[in-house]
């Protein structure tokens, strides 16, 4: 049976986005949850099922620096009261993630006092569109060796179109998931940004201790994920989801001139790591915690 | 037996507030700490081993919000 007769048979069933030959079949599908129902043989001819994602026209995947819609995650995103640019990291529960230092500070890094607009793309990319609002954010304490910074996180809310949970690759678009994962050294994570675009790195350590500097400020940050791996990132990718395996990691917040890149966790998908028995008993405290760190604008 | 983390957690502020160091963490696969510093100049300020666990001085350069 030839590839051609076949698609004409199964490229109108829900999920399944290509066919191809190798050996045997390969059936390109959207995502696991459409791999199952791919039969394993047709005509005797075994099947190899790949997850490839939805398949869009080149032309149609909008350059990240520019104008998108609807929003998705990867691309360039800032407040309108800065003159840089930053990455929105993926939009989750119709809440815009990035980091604090992209949406929620002034130029000299201070949090900012009113709700401010979001722009997309960036300033820094000639943005003027604007997308959203700030919604809260996680306060950072500068200057203080003490301080129990771990995360550099500001939700927003989104004025526009949107969908939820994905993030725009360099090869289309792509799904990541909130679930719980872990993570430790040598595992190879994933991150897309608005400055290097889709980037994959290996995790040096799951919980530093970093010293990061803002301007003329620092600030310590603890439970950090670090990736010493060169070029994963650089100036503009803050915001950045990173993800292992699709599941959410954490935000890309701070980097080195060699481009090593360090992740804060998601405090959403800590508090299910909790839940599911990593600290048993303590999921309504980590979120109790949670809402006494955020800062409601 | 005192861990690699609880020596870590015990010595972090010290470390950190040696002057170009900008990160610490343990590294329990190969029970030691691991102290990431601005340039290699600043490995002369940390000491080879602490409560005899090793210490590697990992050069990254300075962080900063990107």
């Amino acid at each position: 049976m030839t590839v051609r007769v076949i698609a004409k048979n199964i490229l109108d069933l829900k999920g399944i986005v290509g066919i191809g030959r190798g050996s045997g079949y390969k059936i390109y599908v959207e995502s696991e949850e459409y791999a199952e129902a791919v039969p394993k043989a047709i005509g005797g001819v075994p099947v190899e099922v790949k997850v490839t994602g939805r398949i869009y026209a080149l032309s149609f995947i909008p350059v990240r620096k520019s104008e998108v819609t609807p929003l998705v995650g990867g691309v360039s995103i800032s407040s309108d009261i800065i003159k840089g640019a930053g990455t929105l990291g993926v939009i989750h529960n119709g809440k815009i993630y990035t980091n604090a230092h992209v949406i929620a500070m002034d130029s000299n890094f201070e949090f900012v006092d009113k709700q401010v607009n979001i722009v997309q793309p960036g300033i820094l990319d000639g943005g003027h569109r604007v997308v959203g609002k700030l919604d809260s954010y996680i306060e950072i304490v500068m200057n203080d060796l003490t301080a129990d910074n771990e995360y550099d996180i500001a939700y927003g809310i989104p004025l526009v179109d949107y969908i939820e949970d994905m993030v725009l690759g360099d090869e289309g678009i792509y799904r990541v998931s909130f679930e719980s994962v872990t993570v430790k050294s040598g595992d190879k994570v994933r991150k897309t940004g608005r400055t290097t675009g889709t980037t994959y790195g290996i995790v040096d350590s799951p919980n530093a201790s970093i010293k990061v500097y803002y301007g003329d400020k620092w600030a310590v940050f603890h439970n950090v994920v670090s990736v010493l791996t060169e070029g994963f990132c650089a100036g503009g990718d803050s915001g950045s989801l990173v993800d292992k395996d699709g599941k959410a990691v954490g935000l890309l917040f701070a980097g080195t001139e060699k481009g090593y890149g360090f992740i804060c966790r998601l405090p959403e998908v800590k508090a299910t790591e909790d839940k599911t028995g990593v600290m048993a008993g303590f999921s309504l405290v980590g979120l109790l915690g949670l809402l006494s760190l955020l800062h409601a604008r | 037996m005192v861990s690699v983390v609880e020596v870590k957690n015990k010595y972090e502020a010290e470390l950190m507030s040696i002057r170009g160091v900008v990160g610490v963490f343990a590294d329990v696969e190969n029970n030691k700490i691991v102290v990431l510093v601005e340039s290699p100049t600043v490995c002369a300020n940390i000491p080879s081993r602490i409560e005899g666990f090793p210490v590697e001085c990992r050069v990254t350069g300075r962080i900063s919000g990107l």
